[in-house]
């Protein structure tokens, strides 16, 4: 075994060395090898100045303190799991109230009184007269014999055009 | 009393019988309380921490079930609750050379002690979690490999790298002159 081979094996050497297994091979290089054996010496060193560091001891009373440490976290427990029940509580009531507002207001199906049909037929009725583009020819807004005769021949077709291809309808004003 | 063993124990807490608690911690606090002390480096927080330690195998009874050693249970809550008040406190004492630390100049026996206890103190803070909870239970509380696997959750293999590269780390930290010699 050469100085390589033994820095690459240093830790199985320690472990063997621990259980009290064979390091023949290991201890053959040592006994030459001034460097191998300084490395070696570090570490069992290092094992005797790991134990430099002394034990504490517990206080006098530490079992008073640790049931009373115990009492107390239950007690913190309990309010905890206490405070966790309103919360959910509080949580469930807030889903149930949004459920209720929004069967009434969106799953509901939803009737109308009788003064919003009689809204929506006149609002239908306004809508159809705006949007018609026939004048009665009782109206004042409808042209006269005079204004036709007026206009230009071919404006004059075309008014007659247009108003032989739109149907007349009689419109009730409100 | 003496006879029963910590899982006898632990079975008798979670059939309700809370008194047995005592025998546990009569057994391990001690233990605990070092293995948080080594961990932490204070005192104060070794204190504060093996008892939240004990409260937590306390309301970990009822699950309890005895498929490995008591002692590795024990163990795994104290590794887990350490990790997670050094996350708390983000507490790694940064140290740059352990070598220039001040000390006066008095030449007191007691006082090299206490200077060499403080120095291996600071340098087991500087590794990271994983490997200080590994060389501690070896070093400290004389674990198997097997074991300290179990308890930091990782390979054997692993387990062993970490000890070893936590020794070689720590020679590197006391000896800053040796640094690169392996």
């Amino acid at each position: 075994m050469n100085c390589l081979e033994f820095k690459k094996h240093i830790s199985l050497y320690l472990e063997l060395k621990e259980n009290n297994e064979d390091t023949i091979a290991f201890d053959t290089h040592l006994t030459k090898c001034q460097f191998c054996q300084q490395e070696v010496n570090k570490y069992l060193e290092l094992d005797k100045k790991l134990k430099e560091i002394n034990d504490i001891s517990p206080v006098r009373n530490y079992k008073e303190h640790f049931w009373k440490a115990l009492e107390y976290k239950e007690a913190f427990d309990r309010i905890k799991i206490k405070k966790r029940a309103y919360y959910g509580l509080a949580a469930a009531l807030v889903i149930v109230v949004s459920f209720i507002f929004l069967m009434k207001f969106y799953l509901i199906e939803y009737k109308p009184s009788a003064q919003d049909i009689k809204d929506e037929e006149l609002l239908i009725q306004v809508n159809e007269i705006l949007s018609s583009p026939v004048i009665s020819s009782n109206s004042a807004l409808a042209i006269t014999e005079e204004e036709l005769n007026l206009l230009d021949s071919k404006d004059k077709e075309g008014y007659i055009k247009i108003n032989k291809n739109i149907e007349i309808k009689e419109v009730n004003y409100v | 009393m003496n006879s029963i063993t910590d899982e006898m124990i632990m079975l008798e807490i979670k059939n309700g019988k809370k008194e047995y608690f005592n025998i546990i911690l009569e057994r391990y606090y001690k233990m605990i309380l070092n293995y948080a002390y080594r961990v932490l480096g204070k005192k104060e927080d070794a204190e504060e921490v093996s008892q939240e330690i004990f409260l937590r195998l306390y309301f970990s009874v009822r699950n309890y079930k005895p498929v490995s050693s008591f002692r590795t249970f024990l163990f795994f809550i104290a590794h887990r609750e350490c990790i997670r008040f050094s996350k708390k406190r983000k507490k790694f004492i940064p140290i740059l050379n352990p070598n220039l630390y001040k000390y006066s100049d008095t030449p007191s026996s007691i006082y090299e002690v206490r200077r060499g206890e403080e120095l291996i103190k600071k340098a087991i803070l500087k590794l990271k979690p994983k490997y200080r909870s590994a060389l501690i239970l070896r070093a400290y509380f004389g674990l198997g490999y097997e074991e300290i696997s179990k308890i930091i959750n990782c390979s054997l293999g692993d387990t062993k790298n970490y000890i070893f590269r936590s020794k070689r780390k720590l020679i590197s930290i006391l000896n800053p002159n040796s640094r690169g010699a392996l």
